[in-house]
């Protein structure tokens, strides 16, 4: 056994001591990879949560697939040579286990090339792991910066493009002092990493004072505790990041509660049209953080849409993450055309952190990041409001940090 | 601190209207019927379907609503609860937490894995304000409807000649038989009430929260907690004990809303130590 | 038959050389599964105790590995450490839940399992999960032949180690409980001591279980691990196949593994078919598949009334 030059099986465990190491050495010799080999393809695999609590967040992507794969349908030209491209997409039912679970299945049996995934942590994280362990390139995006790079060493095959949450209280400050309030925050954060960052920079933001009633649990079904204690500190801010389910609970019984304050400012669950829709006149005049919209003057890098006609195509109310689901697909495409060989998943994983373009949801650049192999988007609010079909709209009222996306309304607070 | 507790007596009202009736399952029959929390669930499932196909309010829903359930719960009773109870102490464990099974991934099929809630219009919305304190009309009412069914159905065993023949069949099913007390009827009709008030609350936690296909193990969770922290099989205690666990949820919420569940639990493995639990 | 087990155990040891990755993700679930259900057998089938909280010992096994991860134990090397403090956890909770049998015995320990997430949740991050420290100096390939290895050999062990323990003394002593505890109590056989030991290895074994499941998904989430719908699965497995023999809960638990790769593209309906057999199973066929069909291949008969 001690034939194999043990170092060129690199083991960080020292412990084992040399005879371990050889021995682990030696089993590991004569592996078999995975059989089958992809053959000129390019396999592309998605994870998305389609169903359970999160569905939600994967309700657009029959029709983003399609407009991927319609894009894709003659394959990608890359260096003289025609790769036809195959999109593998799996289902996390909103569990971690889950998400983990179908990465490998498309790492090991699939054979895919690159790895997309994409809402909430419980999906970006156990995917990121998996592909870093395998050593497949990864993008994910609908998890904050914050949450996906904490916990996990530094990533070199795994990539997140979205913004993040230190950026986003930043820009609810800015909104909260534009109207007149007693400057009193009530934090409704979930017992989370979201509702902890949440809870840290709200509490960090100078001139707020913070009425935390403590973390609840997702999955919550009464809030009556919890708005007390608003209503004890005459909580004229609302700051929520529930997932949607929990949300509509809470601001049904805050109803029921007499509970209005001058603001509400909703991360994560007053994204989605539907659950404006499943409020109705409940939903009027909440804010939301805006990372996409139909208003974005941006196009496809795949085939020229732009953001308009994008969500138009869609038939129903357009959903942020559809956007930056699209802008997984032109990112991967674009970091196969920028590695000198995208069966490469090292090659492709480096060609990653090169990239600096623009897709449909608006610019990305993976040199700059606030965190390694992080590129970081800009985050806009926007306020929901009922249009004269009766339905609600999310209205742009914040462009602070992106100029170049117009205003579509002033921000009125709710009382 | 006053708000907390009359807060949670209105919460525990609706956690004894969910036990009520695997209480009486179990105080009859000595059944622990895993699935209660799952026909809950379906309860609220089913008036949300006569919402969407008749646009019924949810109280004309109830009309629908719990007569099928009864339905359900008796015949449940005649094809699985009675021949899992022969087979000793596990089979009824076995066969209703395999039923729990069934009916969850049934409505995943039949309904998605989405949360969904029941809207009760403006009387789920509103609230009305008492010495300082804004209560919730919907809790209010759940509350009361607690304590009207435990009521009836106290009056109902121990006033009536039906009563008389439950209570022979729960203390020696045998002896009863011999006395003359047809007893699959008997236990038919009560396994039926406690589907029925399981769909009641099911209903309840409709309007008041959202829920899901996978909601009733939570359910039957704090369900079973308010029967054995009230004392098993006993109607009244089962009120107490869900009083118990909302008033402790409230007040724990005061002081960090983190350990509110989980005081909860901790209450009930407190009370199965401390308490001897013989069944 | 023995040599027969030996060989069979060769060849899937052999399984990283020959078939690859592909098929050790499929094995490594499938061990696992065996693992789960001979441990849920332990309890159920000799020790007559449903528990319904078995997924308290995944989760303390797979946060035990976490912390002895982060505080630079090898991650492999840290399994059993994981699973013998499950089990470690298991002997203060069995005080209180041992008082119980029957339903509410299964309900008490369902409790648990949330009590055991709901703690868990309260570190920071919450119910956010974590990812496994310790795991990226390994080679690909390397790391899942490691996985692979020890599911088999946790999956091999859990059965051997049953098997040794339902042929001995306290294999009798426990169908004894199991079959009647009054009656078990009467003729010198310490019923409490009995259940408590199987509640504590079954703990061990779900503990180990939890901390290989997560040396595989690398990731583990409060509301995933500490999910009860791991024991609607050790209770399917191990009641189709056979309560109280050694070979049913792995004959189950091929049953389930096929019929997930077979059903698991239609969606829920083959957990709704699960649930109806395990229903139709208890009333109809209570000694389940291997009971009824097969010949004990690992014989604990000579212990057992025929």
């Amino acid at each position: 056994m001690s034939t194999y030059p043990t170092s060129t099986y690199p083991t960080r465990r020292t412990f084992l001591g040399a005879l371990g190491t050889a021995a682990v050495a030696g089993c590991s010799s004569g592996l078999r990879e995975s059989s089958g080999g992809t053959g000129r393809s390019l396999k592309i695999g998605y994870v998305s949560p389609r169903t359970g609590p999160l569905a939600v967040f994967g309700e657009s992507d029959d029709y983003v697939l399609g407009r991927v794969r319609a894009a894709l349908a003659k394959g990608l030209s890359i260096g003289g040579r025609g790769y036809p491209v195959e999109i593998v997409v799996k289902d996390t039912q909103s569990s971690a286990a889950r998400a983990a679970e179908v990465a490998g299945e498309l790492i090991q049996r699939d054979r895919v090339d690159i790895v997309l995934a994409t809402s909430t942590p419980d999906t970006t994280n156990p995917v990121s792991d998996q592909c870093e362990a395998a050593r497949v390139p990864c993008v994910a995006t609908v998890c904050p910066w914050e949450i996906w790079a904490a916990g996990r060493p530094a990533p070199t095959y795994s990539y997140l493009h979205f913004i993040g949450t230190e950026q986003e209280v930043g820009v609810f400050a800015g909104l909260w002092s534009k109207a007149d309030t007693n400057k009193v925050v009530g934090g409704l954060w979930p017992n989370d990493t979201d509702g902890e960052l949440y809870r840290r920079f709200v509490t960090a933001e100078p001139g707020w004072r913070v009425s935390d009633p403590g973390a609840y649990e997702d999955g919550t079904q009464d809030y009556t505790s919890i708005l007390a204690a608003f209503a004890r500190d005459d909580v004229e801010i609302l700051q929520a990041a529930p997932i949607p389910p929990d949300w509509v609970t809470f601001w049904r019984q805050a109803a029921q509660h007499g509970f209005r304050p001058k603001i509400v400012s909703v991360a994560k669950a007053m994204l989605f049209p539907t659950v404006a829709k499943t409020l109705g006149e409940l939903a009027e005049g909440l804010v939301a953080p805006v990372w996409w919209s139909a208003a974005f003057p941006y196009r496809s890098s795949l085939d020229g849409t732009t953001a308009k006609a994008f969500a138009d195509g869609y038939g129903r109310p357009w959903t942020p993450p559809m956007g930056f689901n699209h802008a997984l697909f032109e990112i991967a495409v674009a970091a196969f055309r920028a590695a000198a060989d995208p069966k490469d998943h090292a090659a492709v994983a480096a060609a990653i952190g090169t990239l600096k373009g623009e897709a449909i949801s608006g610019r990305y650049d993976f040199t700059a990041g606030p965190s390694k192999n992080v590129s970081m988007a800009p985050d806009l609010l926007g306020q929901w409001r009922r249009n004269p079909a009766g339905e609600y709209d999310l209205v742009i009222v914040d462009n602070t940090l992106d100029p170049a996306i117009p205003l579509q309304g002033e921000f009125t607070p709710l009382r | 601190m006053i708000a907390a507790i009359v807060q949670g007596v209105l919460v525990g009202g609706t956690y004894a209207l969910v036990a009520c009736g695997l209480s009486l399952a179990f105080g009859v029959m000595r059944l622990v019927n895993i699935a209660h929390g799952d026909l809950a669930v379906c309860g609220a499932y089913l008036a949300l379907m006569a919402a969407a196909g008749f646009g019924a309010p949810p109280v004309l829903a109830l009309v629908l609503v719990l007569p099928l359930a009864f339905g359900v719960g008796a015949l449940l009773q005649l094809t699985l609860f009675e021949r899992a109870l022969r087979g000793g102490e596990l089979a009824p464990v076995l066969v209703t937490f395999g039923l729990s099974v069934v009916i969850q991934n049934l409505l995943v099929t039949g309904a998605s894995a989405n949360p969904r809630s029941l809207d009760g219009g403006a009387f789920a919305l509103a609230g009305f304000e008492v010495g300082g304190l804004t209560l919730s009309w919907l809790r209010t009412a759940g509350f009361a409807t607690a304590v009207v069914v435990l009521g009836s159905l106290h009056l109902l065993l121990a006033r009536t000649g039906f009563g008389r023949r439950v209570r022979a069949t729960a203390d020696d099913p045998e002896a009863a038989r011999l006395s003359g007390v047809r007893v699959r009827p008997v236990f038919a009709c009560v396994a039926g009430i406690s589907v029925a008030t399981a769909a009641l609350a099911g209903m309840f936690l409709g309007l008041m929260s959202t829920f899901d296909p996978y909601s009733g193990g939570l359910i039957l969770i704090f369900a079973f907690e308010a029967v054995v922290i009230g004392g098993l099989g006993s109607l009244w205690g089962t009120l107490a004990g869900g009083i118990v666990l909302g008033v402790t949820q409230q007040l724990v919420a005061l002081w960090d809303v983190r350990f509110a569940v989980l005081a909860v639990h901790v209450l009930f493995f407190g009370v199965l130590v401390v308490r001897p639990v013989r069944a | 038959m023995r040599y027969f087990a030996v060989f069979v155990l060769v060849l899937l040891a052999s399984v990283p050389y020959t078939l690859g990755p592909g098929v050790e993700q499929s094995l490594v679930t499938l061990f696992s599964l065996v693992a789960m259900a001979t441990w849920w057998n332990l309890l159920a089938g000799f020790a007559g105790l449903t528990s319904f909280g078995q997924q308290a010992y995944l989760g303390v096994g797979a946060y035990g590995l976490y912390v002895l991860a982060l505080a630079g134990v090898d991650p492999f090397a840290a399994i059993p450490l994981a699973a013998a403090l499950a089990g470690v956890v298991a002997l203060p909770v069995s005080v209180a839940v041992l008082r119980l049998s029957g339903g509410q015995f299964a309900v008490a320990t369902w409790v648990l399992a949330e009590i055991f997430r709901l703690a868990v949740t309260l570190s920071p991050g919450g119910d956010t999960g974590v990812s496994l420290p310790g795991i990226s100096g390994y080679m690909p390939l390397l790391r899942q032949a490691l996985v692979y290895w020890c599911a088999l050999g946790l999956a091999a062990g859990s059965v051997l180690a049953v098997w040794l323990l339902a042929r001995g003394r306290y294999g009798l002593a426990a169908r004894a409980v199991s079959a009647d505890p009054d009656a078990a109590a009467a003729s010198g056989v310490r019923v409490a001591r009995i259940r408590r030991v199987a509640y504590c290895l079954a703990a061990a074994g779900a503990g180990a279980v939890g901390a290989l499941l997560f040396t595989h998904t690398l990731y583990v989430q409060p509301g995933s691990i500490f999910n009860v719908q791991y024991s609607v699965l050790m209770m399917f497995m191990v009641l189709t196949g056979g309560l109280g023999t050694v070979e049913g809960p792995v004959a189950g638990a091929l049953i389930f593994f096929v019929l997930q790769q077979a059903l698991s593209a239609h969606g829920p309906w083959y957990l709704v078919l699960l649930g109806a057999v395990g229903v139709a199973v208890t009333l109809f066929a209570p000694r389940g598949l291997w009971g009824h069909l097969g010949r004990p291949l690992f014989p604990i008969a000579h212990l057992r009334e025929t």
